[in-house]
């Protein structure tokens, strides 16, 4: 039942977001493109004419950056929308009644969402990339080789192959941990009488607030402990180690996995 | 064998607000069992904790011998008394749906119905009205082969030529041996369908018969009956 749960998931999403994938594409070819003519008269003898392609490239800059933002907030919106309609909305009356387990139905709502925010992310990811000048002809070998790293240069890690996989298990734990906590609030918003909308943005805030204080009690712990104590002295914080993170979200998904699956199993609420 | 339905002391509050108040029901196999009250008698209610979606606050309820859950939604075909269905899909993909889903669904059966109501099956739901939406849900949920049919309010929406063709529907498709829970407010159009009726009351049961027993008895039609025990 999950594959054919996940087959229904895929298809209901697949027209908006495909397309929502496309324009990306589209804009980062365009912006490329637009940005490589405009580059060779910027620095031209005619002051006016460089002038005007500064301005261009500026405005093409910000177009493309303001498109990609809106699909994407418009793509993870739409994901929570399609969430709370398919199980607590109308259609959770279909869903609930279908003979299928509540296990399975998290874990197909989880996977689909999960995909599509990854597509997302490696498209944008991408589009950035060729947009700030990579390189068309050494595409593969520049992406996968050098740009791949980057994040992991940026919070200061020594690059290995461990940390890059830790990375990248860390980010989609991440994703998990954040979709999942939108589940656990959307299924404790529907136990309200009123407002249910309103109340599962409430519990989302309260987990948002829950998180901080558990991270920020853990940050000071490690910073106290690290080095046998001498991490504060090394400008030592967790967040450059990916352990604690990965475990944290791993926590954070196991959490609000078994928070949804109890409200769905125990507490339906579809009055 | 057990009874399809049994209710043991079932009771629902809404905060402060009683829904069902200790219901003791036994709904037996192979009937065509109407659920008959006012809006707001707990109707719904009850038909929704039958179906799991939503958890009753104390007593029991059992669907042939067992707690609502995956075993008993593989043998109970519910119509909801809202639109389900994702209105951009079209009725074949719906078709298709129900097929993936449900052993027991009759594709067949649908297509058949479907075209003898010459509802095209590549047509998106949204695209209907919303009287061909609530058909295509009322041919999906009776072509199924269920051993228990909850069809909440099906002719509430409809006009009577429609009516006619739905209660048709529900008595020319559905399996012999199950059992048929049909909650209306409409009585003089389902009266002639029904073997048996529960009349419910603010959340209570008020009387468990079977329909000619009434005529019998009181020498006046279900319906009529029906208006002199809830006159306001």
């Amino acid at each position: 039942m999950l594959g054919k749960l996940m087959k229904y998931e895929w298809k209901a999403s697949w027209k908006l977001l495909l397309p929502a994938n496309l324009v990306i594409v589209c804009l980062s070819v365009m912006t490329w493109i637009a940005n490589d003519v405009a580059e060779k008269s910027l620095f031209s003898e005619d002051r006016l004419d460089g002038l005007m392609s500064g301005i261009f490239i500026l405005i093409m800059m910000l177009s493309y950056a303001l498109s990609v933002i809106t699909v994407f907030l418009g793509g993870t919106i739409y994901l929570i929308y399609r969430f709370y309609t398919s199980t607590y909305g109308d259609q959770g009356y279909l869903l609930h009644t279908l003979p299928v387990d509540k296990h399975h139905i998290i874990v197909a709502k989880a996977l689909a969402s999960a995909l599509w925010i990854l597509v997302m992310t490696l498209v944008i990811y991408m589009s950035a990339w060729l947009v700030c000048g990579g390189d068309t002809k050494d595409f593969f070998s520049e992406f996968f080789g050098g740009h791949w790293y980057l994040p992991i240069y940026v919070v200061g890690e020594e690059l290995n192959v461990f940390t890059a996989i830790m990375a990248i298990v860390t980010a989609v734990a991440g994703i998990f941990a954040k979709i999942l906590q939108v589940a656990a609030s959307a299924s404790l918003g529907q136990l309200s009488a009123n407002h249910k909308v309103m109340a599962s943005f409430g519990f989302y805030i309260a987990f948002r607030a829950l998180r901080s204080m558990l991270e920020g009690m853990i940050s000071v712990l490690i910073i106290m402990f690290a080095d046998g104590g001498e991490g504060i002295l090394n400008g030592f914080t967790w967040r450059y180690t990916w352990e604690p993170a990965l475990l944290m979200n791993l926590l954070y998904t196991a959490g609000f996995y078994l928070i949804t699956w109890h409200t769905m199993e125990h507490r339906l609420n579809l009055d | 064998m057990a009874p399809i339905v049994q209710c043991m002391g079932l009771t629902k509050n809404y905060g402060r607000k009683t829904a069902l108040n200790q219901v003791c029901l036994n709904l037996e196999r192979g009937r065509i069992i109407g659920l008959l009250g006012p809006n707001g008698s707990g109707k719904t209610t009850l038909i929704k904790i039958m179906n799991g979606l939503l958890q009753p606050t104390a007593g029991e309820i059992l669907i042939g011998g067992v707690k609502p859950g995956v075993e008993t939604k593989a043998h109970i075909s519910y119509l909801p008394e809202r639109t389900y269905l994702q209105p951009h899909m079209k009725v074949m993909e719906i078709v298709e749906y129900f097929q993936d889903f449900y052993p027991d669904f009759q594709a067949e059966r649908a297509y058949d119905m479907l075209a003898r109501l010459q509802i095209q099956p590549y047509e998106r739901l949204k695209n209907l009205s919303k009287g061909t939406k609530e058909k295509v849900q009322l041919i999906l949920v009776m072509s199924r082969d269920a051993d228990l049919y909850v069809l909440d309010e099906p002719i509430a929406g409809v006009d009577p030529a429609s009516r006619d063709y739905i209660l048709h529907t529900i008595v020319a498709n559905y399996n012999r041996n199950a059992t048929i829970l049909l909650s209306t407010h409409l009585i003089a159009d389902v009266e002639n369908i029904l073997d048996e009726v529960v009349f419910i009351r603010q959340g209570s049961i008020l009387l468990q018969a079977g329909a000619e027993q009434i005529r019998r008895n009181e020498g006046k039609s279900v319906d009529r009956f029906f208006r002199e025990v809830f006159a306001c």
